[in-house]
């Protein structure tokens, strides 16, 4: 196990990384080009249809590939009431449970979204920009993100395993 | 197998599973199993809730906050509004209260503004005599303004699932957050009325204060201006607020560095990203509303019930108050609001008065434990137990609930404004 959850922290750590620089350069995009969409509105009266219609284009490749970091970081948003009033093992159980959960989940989704990439790819619709984009490349980001949300879960699920079958301190004393 | 998958989500949303998931799985089981719905639908109708152009404006003013918190505007605005009324009973509470209304309006994120205006608040108001756990709540309360004051993500969340005009829903929050302002600050000069207040500023002081400030004031006319006069979408007044942040940032306050601006863009994308995560999974639980026609339902339901009104202005407020005890705002807004809207329209009420009466009762939960962020977050700052701060709960909830009685009961509050605008 160790081997394993040895290897999923160094692919997690690339693709946390990697996520990262692609969320934070869609933002910046974002801000420049619809920055870039008023100006040219004011200058040259009539803006460009990229400018406004890339931002909402990229937030799906903001959003999902980050859905897998945001677990290990704890930042997702959770009713935090069973955690308050447990401790120990306790918490270790409901942890494994709650990355079980997102485990499975991450793998329905990971399914269904590739489905859904391949129905559009088939279909060969495009986007409504200037330059003609195929709309599965927006759709590929939700079997992407759940794809990433499948390895965090699993090194999360992994770590509170072998943290609820390490031997606790009187164990090893005995 | 309807009641099987929201039972199964109530026991996942209590042992704290993520609530993108609860909402994603829970629906989708329902839509796929029982609904016989195509995963390419639920899926596309996701993104089309996720792509909308009006959601746009979230992380663009959420980057603008970061941009001014790591810039230094943040620091002058606090300074700005002690100069003028740190002098007065409970002065320095109500200058937290003005920053805070202030820099949380377009900070976008709640927690964001605790951190920014009570790390220079916190400890100066301690200093100055006034009880931590007082001042702790003070804080988490003053930051639920956010959700009120223009320009607010509260109502662009509200906007693009009611399809009413962003600017309708700017102006809706401007009223109510000024009666908020006042309330708050009619409790802090009450409750702080015997400490010893800091020295008045002079004119020189107060000026000096205000030019520094300028810059950061100036973001609001920009955002708003730039709205109303017609000249920029709110996404692009967002954008350009952005870009101003820099400027000043930069070239005025001369405390943004490159890094800082790396650090606020990835600050704006994971927080971007834990909104957006909710927002598209609750589309498929709007979708699973929509297929098993339950707002209809409930619309009936209500009616046979001889529900008037004011039944359901209170209902609003007792279910807002009840999951915004456990739930965080957004989630409660995918989960309320589509059914809201349509039993508001059916009674004949204004939807400008539901943003604001839903926003009054959900943001008590900012304060009322179990899931309190916002006291969690201030008492962090505050290098205070949380567990001390309960005990001015609940006089805040108190001011909390009258509040929200107020804007039941004068719905002119939520709609003069716009009308007037209109």
């Amino acid at each position: 196990m160790t081997m394993i959850l040895r290897s999923l922290r160094a692919v997690n750590y690339i693709l946390e990384i990697l996520a990262s620089i692609l969320s934070s350069t869609i933002a910046a995009v974002m801000v420049l080009a619809l920055t870039l969409s008023a100006i040219t509105r004011y200058v040259s009266g009539t803006g460009y249809d990229w400018f406004i219609e890339l931002p909402p284009a990229l937030v799906p490749w903001l959003v999902f590939p980050l859905l897998g970091p945001l677990l290990r970081s704890g930042a997702h948003i959770q009713v935090d009431l069973a955690p308050n009033f447990l401790s120990g093992k306790k918490l270790l159980l409901l942890q494994t449970f709650v990355f079980t959960v997102m485990l499975i989940g991450a793998v329905m989704f990971f399914i269904a979204g590739n489905e859904a990439v391949a129905l559009f790819r088939r279909l060969g619709q495009l986007m409504e920009l200037e330059i003609e984009l195929p709309i599965w490349w927006m759709y590929l980001a939700f079997p992407t993100g759940f794809a990433i949300l499948i390895l965090f879960s699993l090194e999360l699920l992994l770590e509170t395993l072998a943290k609820l079958l390490a031997p606790t301190p009187t164990e090893e004393a005995r | 197998m309807k009641t099987l998958a929201i039972a199964v989500s109530l026991v996942f949303l209590v042992l704290s599973v993520p609530i993108f998931m609860v909402f994603g799985l829970g629906s989708a089981v329902v839509a796929i199993w029982d609904l016989n719905l195509p995963e390419s639908t639920l899926i596309q109708v996701s993104f089309g809730s996720m792509t909308k152009h009006v959601l746009i404006a979230v992380p663009l003013f959420i980057f603008a906050g970061m941009v001014m918190l790591r810039g230094g505007a943040a620091a002058r605005l606090v300074h700005f509004a002690t100069t003028l009324v740190g002098h007065w009973p409970g002065g320095l509470g109500i200058a937290m209260i003005l920053a805070m209304g202030f820099f949380a309006a377009f900070c976008g994120s709640i927690l964001a503004a605790i951190t920014a205006v009570g790390t220079i608040m916190i400890p100066q108001m301690v200093r100055q005599g006034y009880p931590k756990p007082f001042v702790i709540v003070l804080a988490a309360s003053a930051a639920f303004l956010e959700a009120l004051i223009p320009p607010s993500n509260a109502a662009i969340l509200f906007s693009a699932l009611t399809d009413v005009p962003v600017s309708r829903t700017f102006a809706a929050g401007f009223v109510p957050g000024f009666v908020l302002i006042i309330l708050l600050g009619i409790v802090v000069t009450w409750k702080c009325r015997h400490l010893k207040n800091p020295v008045k500023a002079t004119v020189g002081e107060r000026l000096t204060a205000f030019r520094t400030a300028i810059p950061g004031l100036f973001t609001p006319i920009i955002i708003l201006g730039g709205i109303y006069a017609g000249l920029l979408t709110p996404s692009e007044s967002a954008a350009v607020a952005g870009i101003w942040a820099i400027l000043i940032g930069v070239l005025i306050y001369r405390e943004l560095t490159f890094q800082g601006i790396l650090k606020a863009l990835h600050e704006t994308a994971r927080i971007t990203a834990v909104i957006f995560a909710i927002i598209a999974m609750a589309t498929f639980l709007s979708v699973v509303l929509t297929y098993s026609q339950a707002p209809q339902k409930i619309i009936t339901y209500f009616t046979e019930m001889g529900g008037t009104p004011l039944t359901f202005w209170l209902s609003v407020a007792v279910i807002c108050l009840i999951l915004g005890t456990f739930v965080e705002i957004v989630p409660v807004f995918y989960l309320t609001v589509p059914i809201f809207a349509v039993l508001a329209l059916s009674l004949d009420q204004d939807i400008l008065h539901l943003y604001v009466v839903f926003v009054a009762f959900a943001g008590i939960g900012m304060i009322t434990p179990p899931v309190c962020v916002g006291v969690y977050t201030a008492a962090g700052v505050a290098k205070e137990s949380p567990e001390k701060a309960f005990r001015e709960v609940p006089l805040f909830v108190g001011v909390g609930i009258i509040f929200g009685l107020l804007m039941i009961f004068f719905p002119a509050a939520a709609t003069w404004l716009p009308e007037l605008l209109n």
